[in-house]
């Protein structure tokens, strides 16, 4: 289930760190600034601004990058490539305190091309399934079970269509809100949750639980 | 249906984010900024002024529109109804024919008199009756629900979804009122079941019907592969070419131009052929198949000797365009 929200912020990261406290301390009172006053100052060229917003955010936009894919692959591309075009049209971004969702849903697209031309590439018999890099995703951590079912979701995963696929990630790995999982997705509310739900069951058909001793 | 049950992914999920990582794709990014900084926005200080001119000419061209209908002696006819009984017997009929002048420009509403049942109306104002033959009904799709075929097709079976679509009324009809979206699921069906002309029918119709789509340009380079493969070159061509130009910086350009440049070799158009083998090497000067296109242009325009003497291009392209630019021969 979606964590409950006590900021306005949209979206949540699950498993990533906050960087506040240390973009504070290095940058002085741009450190300090909201995400609005910071794409603000981007808009004036202010290249502090645009270095606090990329240290606050890059965690979030590495991680997501990750768990969409399922593998750690060229994820420094993906996320170089997505603050660059972030840089480039912010000033088409109208909500500057909306940077986050923004940002996400700029890695999402870029997720998605690649995550595409494989599953293409895979349709003309060039290329193999995407692979799941299970230690990118499981965290050193976790149990041994819960590897297992990590990797047994993601394979899963795998088969579903880009699209399909990231919107059940995003709500079910990242645990994002419909809303926000639409926003990053690119999509409406509607089809994120058509995508959802065909994915879903897609998983519950074939999800097969770890094997439990039997109740005496 | 039950959920899978997923363990806590909170503490299961690794955190990519280290500082090491952030800050190589920092210096990255940084060294990228400096060479491109952001261009300020164009002041905009014209723009007031701009509209007041296309407004103060809009008003100036209708004023003189305006008074080129005056001195065509427009009356306005619906503004004073009148009736062919009434014309009949009053002195305004003998001027209305010179009155009711047609104006050079008329309006549509102006050649509709007002009727009031009793007279005939003017020929030319009734449309002649033409019997159009009605196409039968289709049964009403609920935009809501997702047909059984499509549900047949999400969930794997693509021979139900093929015999779903045979009891709804036919491969064909499903065509005509699908979404881009249920197109390419029945392309899908219609690939898995081994009727690869319905396969090609769902692509045509997302590359023509939804140009904008976000799948026309993938259905246009499925399109062109399958063509290919079934020998129309020509076809082939220009779903390639579909591709290029609804998908201008996609992945698969490079790959569609070659392909362009093989069918064109294969239908023995040595213009057409020569045409995309400059366009490759204008685009893709360090392209993969350069050198191949090169030396079959040179054979094709009967130059052996110059096709020997046409180097290598370097394989500078990284894994995955390696495997896009295979040679991918049915």
């Amino acid at each position: 289930m979606p964590r409950a929200s006590t900021k306005p912020a949209r979206l949540r990261l699950v498993g990533g760190k906050s960087a506040s406290q240390a973009t504070a301390r290095r940058f002085g009172p741009t450190g300090d600034l909201e995400d609005d006053q910071l794409v603000a100052l981007v808009r004036q060229s202010d290249a502090l601004a645009f270095e606090v917003l990329y240290r606050r955010h890059a965690s979030f936009a590495l991680n997501l990058a990750v768990r969409i894919q399922g593998s750690a692959r060229d994820v420094e591309d993906i996320v170089h490539d997505a603050f660059l075009r972030a840089h480039h049209r912010v000033h088409e971004l109208r909500d500057g305190a909306s940077f986050r969702s923004w940002l996400g849903a700029i890695v999402v697209r870029l997720v998605r091309t690649r995550l595409r031309r494989r599953r293409m590439l895979g349709a003309l018999g060039l290329a193999g399934g995407d692979p799941v890099d299970l230690d990118a995703v499981a965290s050193a951590e976790a149990g041994p079970e819960v590897r297992a079912q990590l990797a047994q979701i993601y394979a899963l995963v795998q088969t579903l269509s880009p699209d399909d696929r990231i919107a059940w990630t995003l709500r079910h790995i990242e645990r994002h809100r419909l809303e926000a999982v639409a926003e990053l997705a690119g999509c409406s509310l509607a089809t994120a949750k058509r995508r959802i739900v065909r994915a879903q069951r897609f998983l519950s058909t074939h999800f097969v639980a770890p094997f439990t001793e039997p109740a005496p | 249906m039950s959920e899978p049950k997923l363990p806590e992914l909170a503490s299961a999920l690794r955190d990519h984010g280290s500082d090491e990582r952030i800050e190589r794709v920092w210096q990255r990014l940084e060294s990228d900024l400096a060479v491109a900084a952001p261009r300020p926005r164009a002041a905009l200080w014209w723009a007031p002024a701009a509209m007041v001119i296309v407004f103060g000419a809009g008003v100036l061209v209708g004023a003189h529109w305006r008074a080129q209908e005056v001195a065509g002696s427009v009356v306005p006819v619906l503004a004073e109804p009148w009736t062919s009984a009434e014309a009949a017997g009053t002195p305004q009929a003998a001027l209305r024919p010179a009155a009711v002048a047609e104006p050079q420009h008329p309006k549509r509403e102006r050649k509709l008199p007002v009727l009031d049942g009793t007279e005939e109306p003017p020929v030319e104002a009734v449309p002649p009756i033409v019997e159009v033959p009605v196409a039968p009904a289709l049964p009403p799709v609920p935009q809501s629900v997702s047909p059984e075929w499509e549900r047949l097709a999400n969930e794997g079976d693509p021979s139900g979804a093929y015999n779903a679509l045979e009891k709804q009324g036919g491969f064909d009809a499903a065509l005509g009122r699908a979404s881009a979206e249920q197109l390419m699921t029945l392309y899908e069906i219609g690939l898995a079941v081994g009727h690869r002309p319905k396969a090609v029918q769902a692509l045509r119709q997302v590359v023509e019907r939804y140009p904008a789509d976000e799948n026309a340009a993938d259905a246009a380079y499925r399109l062109g592969s399958l063509l290919d493969k079934a020998g129309d070159k020509a076809g082939a061509e220009k779903a390639f070419a579909a591709y290029r130009r609804l998908s201008p910086k996609g992945d698969f350009v490079e790959d569609a131009l070659a392909r362009q440049f093989d069918s064109a070799v294969e239908r023995g158009d040595v213009p057409a052929a020569r045409q995309y083998a400059d366009q490759y090497a204008k685009d893709f000067p360090k392209g993969r198949r350069l050198s191949a296109i090169k030396k079959q242009l040179a054979k094709l325009s009967g130059a052996p000797q110059a096709a020997e003497s046409v180097p290598e291009a370097e394989d500078t392209v990284d894994d995955e365009a390696e495997e896009v630019s295979a040679p991918r021969k049915p």
